[in-house]
């Protein structure tokens, strides 16, 4: 049985507490399992940056300068990049388990999570299959809102759609009434919202249930549904996991754990990274980053996400897309890729936008 | 706009083998297709869409092309930081640099190098095009001259005819100039034959 200390730099108070309670959930579920199935005594050495950015360098330097080379952590991608540099300097590899917006393949990251092609992608083109006309884009005021709506915004466009309006909201912040006002005006029919934490709920209960246009999400995940209410009904997400799609025994054990009571993909990929961790340092023979690395990539990884592969040059897991709505509080799965497709960061292999036919207005003959 | 670098070819100019696999990896995962080169080039890589070479151990001569002249965006590697291997690399003209210790970077170096080596592009036509307008300052003076005879005004009111026609032709005044010259000389012509 190998045995290892494991960082778990996870925000489990603060702005989007209910991401980082779900990722640890499901490091700390992976670590007692390994335990339990004699595979791996994996000792947790977890620290809260509670959401402030700045505390992130912290953690990871004073985990990092006791010796541990392994930091499974970061939700938002500006924490990501703050710890990168620490990283580097302690020759440290973080397992990133979350979705984000891709344009980084750092030596001292593993991204296990969804990148763009695995979810903005399937989602802006499922919606152009819907004959969007006009739409609105809103988002959280840093690096991950910035870039999803930019891709949203590009990709949209090249499609015909009419951009209507784009409002960025500070992180935390719950004023939605101009965004909401904006988006009755410009009769959007499609919002695209890269808000995450407070600023997400209080946009979603602000909308209302009836007369509203299409709502498209690529963060939104079981983690933090049921902050949205009943307004969350009818919206559609982007993901590499959701409840309905993974192993029920999987699912109903870490429902059980889950602070909220629900399995989301924060919960299911830092759960897959922490096994595929074990796995690697059990091949490699030693808990040095490089040949961990090496050991975990370009072989096939049975997990609880399905099949994947961490591509060795990129350092990006190969996932299967999927596209859900809610109904009753609970995804429905819309449609899935048929299997895992390889990661792509740069968004160097973007088939072209289709262009849509523009909808004519009906005119009636008269005799 | 979301950069795409697919397709082209790339030329990684580094006299360690290592690095070189390893930039030619990156830029395969970018879709770039690389040949590795030290010390020289081969005829035909001026060719290429992109260059990647050493700063530690480039030498002047070592490019087919005059410095600053670059026909592709070129990335500097930085090894030494010493001043004067970044000055040689900044009088090559280098577009972008990237430190030998981030090669994972190598995405926003080649955005960086591509958007400056437009700029240059665009620098040297306006140049060239400067260049060309002073020298034809001779018929530009002969215009005004022809016009203030023609027309009896004085040089200020011929300067300013032969604007309101440039901008009537859209052209360059010192163009607009060379055409009006040639119009009365034609003119001149043919009355002189009948």
């Amino acid at each position: 049985m190998v045995r290892f200390d494991l960082g778990l730099v996870f925000s489990i108070t603060g702005p989007y507490a209910a991401l980082g309670q779900a990722a640890r959930a499901g490091a700390e579920m992976a670590i007692a399992d390994l335990r339990g199935e004699g595979l791996a005594d994996i000792t947790s050495v977890p620290r809260d940056p509670g959401g402030i950015p700045e505390a992130y360098e912290a953690a990871t330097d004073e985990i990092l300068s006791t010796g541990v080379r392994h930091v499974a952590g970061a939700i938002t991608s500006w924490s990501r990049k703050d710890m990168i540099p620490v990283l580097e300097r302690h020759g440290g590899l973080l397992w990133y388990p979350c979705p984000y917006e891709g344009f980084e393949s750092n030596d001292h990251v593993v991204y296990l999570g969804a990148a763009p092609n695995h979810h903005a992608i399937p989602l802006l083109d499922h919606m152009l299959g819907r004959g969007v006309q006009r739409a609105y884009l809103l988002g959280s005021n840093y690096v991950w809102g910035w870039e999803t709506l930019r891709l949203a915004r590009e990709r949209l466009m090249a499609a015909g759609v009419e951009i209507v309006g784009e409002r960025h909201l500070p992180l935390g912040s719950v004023e939605c009434d101009r965004a909401l006002t904006e988006i009755v005006e410009k009769q959007a029919d499609l919002v695209v919202n890269s808000l995450i934490g407070p600023s997400n709920a209080a946009f979603m209960r602000g909308l209302g249930g009836s007369e509203r246009p299409c709502i498209i999400s690529c963060n939104q995940t079981e983690a933090d549904l049921d902050a949205l209410g009943p307004e969350a009904e009818g919206l559609i997400a982007a993901g590499s996991f959701f409840e309905a799609l993974g192993p029920t025994d999987f699912v109903t054990r870490a429902a059980k754990i889950a602070p909220n009571g629900r399995c989301s993909a924060f919960l299911a990929t830092s759960y897959a990274s922490v096994r595929i961790l074990a796995d690697a340092v059990r091949r490699a023979g030693t808990v040095a980053p490089k040949p961990v690395f090496d050991a975990a990539s370009g072989r096939a990884h049975e997990t609880v996400l399905g099949s994947l592969t961490i591509d060795p040059v990129t350092r990006h897991a190969g996932l299967t897309p999927h596209l859900v709505s809610v109904q009753n509080g609970r995804f429905v799965p819309l449609v899935s890729a048929q299997g895992p497709i390889a990661a792509d960061p740069y968004l160097i292999d973007l088939p072209p936008a289709v262009v849509q036919p523009r909808r004519t207005p009906t005119v009636r003959i008269v005799t | 706009m979301t950069y795409s670098f697919v397709g082209q070819q790339a030329r990684v100019l580094h006299p360690s083998a290592d690095m070189r696999v390893a930039l030619m990896r990156r830029l395969a995962s970018l879709g770039v297709q690389a040949e590795e080169r030290w010390p020289a080039l081969e005829p035909g890589d001026a060719d290429a869409h992109m260059l990647i070479c050493d700063i530690d151990r480039g030498e002047s001569g070592q490019f087919p092309w005059q410095p600053g002249s670059a026909p592709m965006p070129v990335v500097g590697l930085v090894g030494s930081e010493t001043p004067g291997r970044l000055q040689w690399a900044i009088d090559q003209g280098v577009d972008a640099f990237l430190p030998v210790g981030a090669t994972a970077n190598l995405f926003s170096t080649l955005v960086i190098a591509f958007a400056r080596h437009a700029e240059r592009g665009a620098q040297r036509q306006v140049q060239a095009e400067t260049a060309r307008r002073n020298g034809l300052r001779l018929p530009l003076i002969r215009a005004v001259n022809a016009i203030m005879q023609a027309e009896d005004v004085d040089d200020a009111g011929a300067l300013k005819r032969l604007r309101a026609f440039a901008m009537a032709e859209r052209l360059p005044l010192e163009d607009a100039a060379g055409r009006y010259l040639s119009a009365v000389s034609a003119i001149t012509t043919t009355r002189g034959r009948a």
